[in-house]
C-alpha cells in the first residue's frame, strides 16, 4: 500500500533482506497456534521506522501491519495465512459494504457494542471525520482513494479549512454510514480496509501531532511512542473480543523496538534467549542468516515463511534514448540474471523468480515472455536484439540504487549479468532515505531503478493504473519509474475501471498485463516471500499476504 | 642509509613484505590470468542460493580454482579482488602521500624560510585544516560530488586533508635550517632566495619528509578501507579491501573466510609500512636508535 513501492523498507539498515519461502512455499509454514496463552508481553524487533501511525497518513505496509494492533477499519483483511489472509471481511462494519446506483453508493452499518478507549462508543460520525482528515493538506502520505472517488473530494481541503464537512459522506443515524462515490467502484468494500477508513473521535483530534498518539478502537492503546526508538502498546480494556473476528489480542503488552540493526535482530532471535524467546523480527532474515537458520533443525521450526503479492522489478526508464526502442528493453528483459538478483536477497527462500507482472499469488498464471534456463537470463538472445537496434557494440546505461549494502548487492548483480550482454551499468548511490524521492523526480532519475509494487488489496486495481499509466506520470513523487506512457494501455485502463463485474476486470487486467510485458517497460525479477523468525516461545505466527508477507501481529500469542 | 635500514631485521622483512605487495598488486592482471579468476565475474555456481548465498565448500569456497575462496552471495574471486583491492589501495595512499608531501613541502618551506605574513596566513591555514573535522567533511564531500572518479576524488581529498601533518614539520626544520651557519655562508656569496630554498633548505628537508611520507602511507591505506567501508569509497564493481570488509561483517558467523581474508590483509599492510616508517626515522636519525 502506499509506498507500497517496497523494496526499500526491507533494505534500508545495514541490511540485507530477503524474503523468502522456503520449497513448500505458502502458509504450510505456520506454527500452530494451540498452545497460545492470554497475557505476558509480546516483543517486536524492527530494523525500521514506524514513518506514520495516523490513520490518514499510515500507507506503509510495516505501519498498517502495526496500525491494525491499534485502530479498526470498516473492513479489514481475514487474520489467516497465504491467500486466505487476502480476504475482506467485516470489522466495525456489520458486512463487506452494500453498492447500490451501480455501485456508486455505498452503504455500511456499524456494529453494535465497539467502543474507543475512552469507553464512549464509535460512531458514523467518528468514521466520517476520521475520512475527512485524510484530505487536509496538514496530513500528507495517505492513500489517494477518498480523494479520487469521493464526489465532491477534489475540491474539499479538510475539517480544519472547512468544518462543514464532506457532503457526499452521509450518516443518517449513528450506526449508518454512506459513501456517495462520483464513479461506479467495484471494490470500495476493499478500499475501506486501509486506516484511512479507521474512525477518529473529533475532540481527541491533534492535528499534525495525532500521529504519535493515535486514539485508540482496537484491542491495544499506545502507552508510549518515541520514533525510531520503541512503541510501548498496552491493552485496552474497553476493546470487546465480542466484535472483532480478526484480533486475538492476546498478549497484555506489545513492546515494538525500532531501527534495530538487521544482523543484531537475527543474531538475538536465533539465540531466543530471555526476553528474545518473547519476540519476533518485523522483517525478514538477512541472506548471511539463512546458511546458519536452514541448518540447523531447532532453528529451522522458528523460521516461518511468509507469501506476498508483491512484485519486484526493474524499470527501464522509456523515455531516454536508447531506451525508447523497445528492442533495447527487449533484450534487457533477457538479459537480466534474476537469480543472481534472487540470490542477493537470500536466494530461493527469498521467493519465486517473476517472468511476468501480476503475481500468481494474485491468482493470475505466471507466462515468461522472455524465457532463459533457470532465469539466469540469455546474454546471445540479448546481444542478437542489441545488434538489430544498432548497438552492436554495446551501449552504457545508469543504474539509481539505494546505498545501504542490499542495494549495492542488488545493483552489482544488474551491473553483472547486463555485462554480459556488452551493456555496461554505471551504477549512481542515493541514500536509502531520499531514495524514492529522488527516483520519483522525473529530471532526477537515470535510466534503470529497481523497485517494486504491493497492490493495496488483492487484484490489479490497485497495481497496474497506478504503475503504468501514462497520464499519471508527475514531475515528482512519480511511481511510474519506467515513464511508461502508452496511450493504448491508458485506454484500456479506462476501459477496465468502467467494469462492474469484478471477474471479467480480473481477465482484462491479465491480458492487459500480457499487453505491457511486450512492450517491457519493466523486468520483473521476484515475488516476493518473507522468512521471519519467532522466538520460541511465540505462538500463532504466519506471514500475511497485506503486508509482504510479515507475520499478522494481531494473532501472536505467547505459550506461556 | 639502506644498510642501515636492512640491518634492522624488522624493517627488512617489513621491507620485503611491502615490496612483495606492491609486486603481486602490479602483477594482479598476471596472477589472476594464471589462476583464471577476474574480479568482477560473479561465479553463481560456486554459491548455494538455498543456503542465502553461502560459498560451497570448505572456508569460504578455497577450492584449485578458487585460491582464496569466494563471495558470498555473488560468488566472486576473493583472491582476484584482494589483488586488484591492493591495486586500488596501494595506488590511492600513494597519491594522496605525493600530494600531501608536494603540498606540505612547498608550503612549510615558504612559511619556515621567510616568516613573517606568509607564515602566519599558512601556520592559520594549516591550523585551521588540523581542527576540521575531516572525517566528516570527506564523507560530505564525496557524498556531494556524483559522477566524479571516486579514486581521483579520494587522492584529493585525503592528499589535501594531509598536508598539514607534513607542512607542520617542514616549517620548523625550515626555520631552524633558515638560521644555520651554511644558508648565511651562501647569502653571503650573494645566491639568491630561489636558490637558497632549493638548493640549500630543501636537500636537508630530505630525511624528515621521507620519514612522515612512509609514516603516511599506512595512515592513507587505512583511510580509504574506512571511507569504502562507510559506503563513500571507491563505486563498484572496482574492489577495495574496505568494501570487502564492510560487505563481510554480517557474514562474520557463516563465512569467516570471507572476513578474515581482506582484514589480514589490510592488517599486514598497514603494521609493515607503519614498522618500515619506524625503521627510516630510526635509520636517519642516530640519536633514536635503538639500542
Amino acid at each position: 500500500m502506499g509506498r507500497r513501492r517496497v523494496g526499500l523498507a526491507l533494505g534500508a539498515a545495514l541490511g540485507l533482506l530477503s524474503a523468502a519461502g522456503c520449497a513448500g512455499g505458502g502458509g504450510g509454514a505456520a506454527v500452530s497456534d494451540a498452545a497460545a496463552v492470554k497475557g505476558g508481553t509480546l516483543h517486536v524487533l524492527s530494523t525500521l521506522d514506524l514513518e506514520h501511525l495516523d490513520p490518514a497518513r499510515n500507507y506503509v505496509t510495516s505501519s498498517q501491519d502495526v496500525g491494525r494492533l491499534i485502530y479498526r477499519t470498516l473492513t479489514t483483511f481475514a487474520a489467516a495465512p497465504g491467500q486466505a489472509g487476502g480476504k475482506i471481511v467485516p470489522d466495525l462494519a456489520t458486512d463487506t459494504g452494500r453498492p447500490s446506483d451501480g455501485a456508486k453508493t455505498w452503504t455500511f452499518t456499524l456494529k453494535q457494542g465497539v467502543k474507543f478507549e475512552d469507553g464512549r462508543p464509535i460512531t458514523s460520525k467518528d468514521v466520517k471525520y476520521g475520512v475527512e482528515r485524510t484530505f487536509a493538506p496538514e496530513l500528507p502520505e495517505g492513500p489517494p482513494y477518498a480523494r479520487m472517488w469521493l464526489a465532491g473530494g477534489e475540491s474539499y481541503k479538510g475539517p480544519y479549512k472547512d468544518p462543514a464537512g464532506l457532503a457526499s459522506i452521509g450518516t443518517p443515524d449513528d450506526s449508518t454510514i454512506v459513501f456517495h462515490l462520483n464513479r461506479p467502484v467495484a471494490d470500495f468494500g476493499s478500499a475501506v480496509s486501509l486506516p484511512m477508513f479507521a474512525p477518529v473521535p473529533q475532540d481527541k483530534d491533534t492535528g499534525v501531532n495525532y500521529d504519535s498518539r493515535p486514539f485508540s478502537s482496537g484491542p491495544y492503546k499506545i502507552d508510549s511512542f518515541e520514533p525510531k526508538k520503541q512503541l510501548t502498546l498496552v491493552r485496552n480494556t474497553d476493546w470487546d473480543p465480542a466484535t472483532d473476528t480478526v484480533r486475538k489480542g492476546l498478549p497484555d503488552k506489545v513492546v515494538i523496538d525500532l531501527g534495530l540493526d538487521a544482523a543484531v535482530v537475527d543474531q538475538r532471535l536465533i539465540a531466543g534467549q530471555g526476553e528474545d524467546a518473547d519476540a519476533v523480527a518485523m522483517e525478514p532474515i538477512g541472506p548471511a542468516s539463512v546458511g546458519r537458520v536452514l541448518n540447523d533443525p531447532q532453528l529451522k521450526s522458528r523460521l516461518v515463511t511468509g507469501d506476498s503479492i508483491n512484485t519486484r522489478y526493474l524499470s527501464i526508464n522509456t523515455r531516454h534514448q536508447p531506451l525508447d526502442d523497445v528492442r533495447v528493453r527487449q533484450a534487457i528483459a533477457y538479459a537480466l540474471d534474476k537469480d543472481a538478483l534472487r540470490t542477493t536477497r537470500g536466494g530461493p527462500i527469498a521467493g519465486d523468480l517473476a517472468t511476468s507482472l501480476l503475481p500468481p499469488s494474485l491468482g493470475y498464471q505466471a507466462e515468461d515472455p522472455y524465457p532463459s534456463t533457470d532465469g539466469k537470463g540469455d546474454p546471445d538472445k540479448a546481444k542478437a536484439l542489441l545488434a538489430e537496434a544498432g548497438h552492436a557494440s554495446g551501449l552504457t546505461l545508469t543504474l539509481d540504487a539505494p546505498a545501504s549494502t542490499a542495494g549495492k548487492a542488488q545493483a552489482e548483480a544488474v551491473q553483472a549479468s547486463l555485462g554480459r550482454a556488452g551493456i555496461t551499468v554505471k551504477i549512481n548511490e542515493i541514500s536509502s532515505s531520499a531514495f524514492y524521492s529522488t527516483v520519483g523526480n522525473t529530471s532526477q532519475e537515470h535510466d534503470l531503478v529497481i523497485a517494486g509494487w504491493s497492490p493495496d488489496w488483492p487484484g490489479a486495481s490497485t497495481y497496474l493504473p497506478i504503475v503504468f499509466d501514462g497520464r499519471l506520470i508527475t514531475s515528482q513523487g512519480n511511481n511510474d519509474y519506467a515513464q511508461y506512457d502508452s496511450p493504448a494501455v491508458d485506454a484500456q485502463l479506462d476501459r477496465i475501471a468502467a467494469m462492474d463485474d469484478p471477474s471479467a476486470a480480473r481477465a482484462a487486467y491479465g491480458q492487459l498485463a500480457q499487453q505491457i510485458m511486450q512492450d517491457a517497460p519493466v523486468v520483473p525479477f521476484l515475488w516476493d516471500k518473507a522468512p521471519i523468525l519467532v522466538g520460541p516461545n511465540v505462538a500463532g505466527a504466519y506471514g500475511h499476504i497485506a503486508y509482504v508477507g510479515r507475520l499478522d501481529l494481531v494473532s501472536l500469542g505467547l505459550r506461556r | 642509509m639502506i644498510r642501515r635500514l636492512l640491518a634492522q631485521r624488522s624493517a627488512a622483512l617489513a621491507l620485503a613484505v611491502v615490496a612483495g605487495l606492491v609486486l603481486v598488486a602490479l602483477a594482479a592482471p598476471l596472477i589472476t590470468w594464471i589462476a583464471g579468476s577476474s574480479p568482477t565475474a560473479f561465479h553463481g555456481d560456486a554459491v548455494d542460493p538455498a543456503l542465502g548465498g553461502l560459498p560451497r565448500g570448505a572456508a569460504g569456497g578455497i577450492s584449485t580454482r578458487h585460491w582464496l575462496g569466494v563471495e558470498p552471495v555473488n560468488g566472486r574471486d576473493v583472491l582476484a579482488r584482494v589483488l586488484y583491492g591492493a591495486q586500488v589501495s596501494l595506488l590511492i595512499a600513494v597519491l594522496a602521500t605525493a600530494l600531501s608531501v608536494v603540498l606540505g613541502t612547498a608550503l612549510g618551506l615558504v612559511a619556515g624560510f621567510f616568516g613573517g605574513w606568509v607564515d602566519t596566513v599558512v601556520g592559520r591555514t594549516m591550523d585551521l585544516l588540523l581542527s576540521f573535522p575531516s572525517l566528516i567533511f570527506m564523507i560530505a564531500l564525496i557524498s556531494a560530488a556524483p559522477g566524479v572518479d571516486r579514486r581521483l576524488l579520494l587522492v584529493v581529498v585525503l592528499g589535501f586533508f594531509g598536508w598539514p601533518y607534513v607542512g607542520r614539520i617542514v616549517r620548523g626544520q625550515a626555520m631552524v635550517l633558515a638560521r644555520g651557519e651554511f644558508v648565511a655562508a651562501a647569502r653571503v656569496l650573494g645566491a639568491s632566495r630561489r636558490a637558497l630554498l632549493l638548493r640549500e633548505v630543501l636537500p636537508n628537508l630530505t630525511g624528515p619528509v621521507l620519514v612522515v611520507a612512509t609514516m603516511s602511507i599506512p595512515g592513507y591505506i587505512a583511510t580509504e578501507a574506512g571511507l569504502s567501508f562507510l559506503g563513500v569509497g571507491v563505486q563498484a564493481p572496482t574492489p577495495s579491501w574496505g568494501q570487502m570488509i564492510a560487505t563481510a561483517v554480517p557474514w562474520y558467523a557463516a563465512d569467516p573466510a570471507y572476513f578474515l581474508i581482506p582484514g589480514a590483509f589490510l592488517f599486514v599492510t598497514v603494521l609493515a609500512f607503519n614498522v618500515l616508517g619506524d625503521a627510516v626515522r630510526d635509520a636517519l636519525d642516530p640519536r633514536s636508535q635503538r639500542r
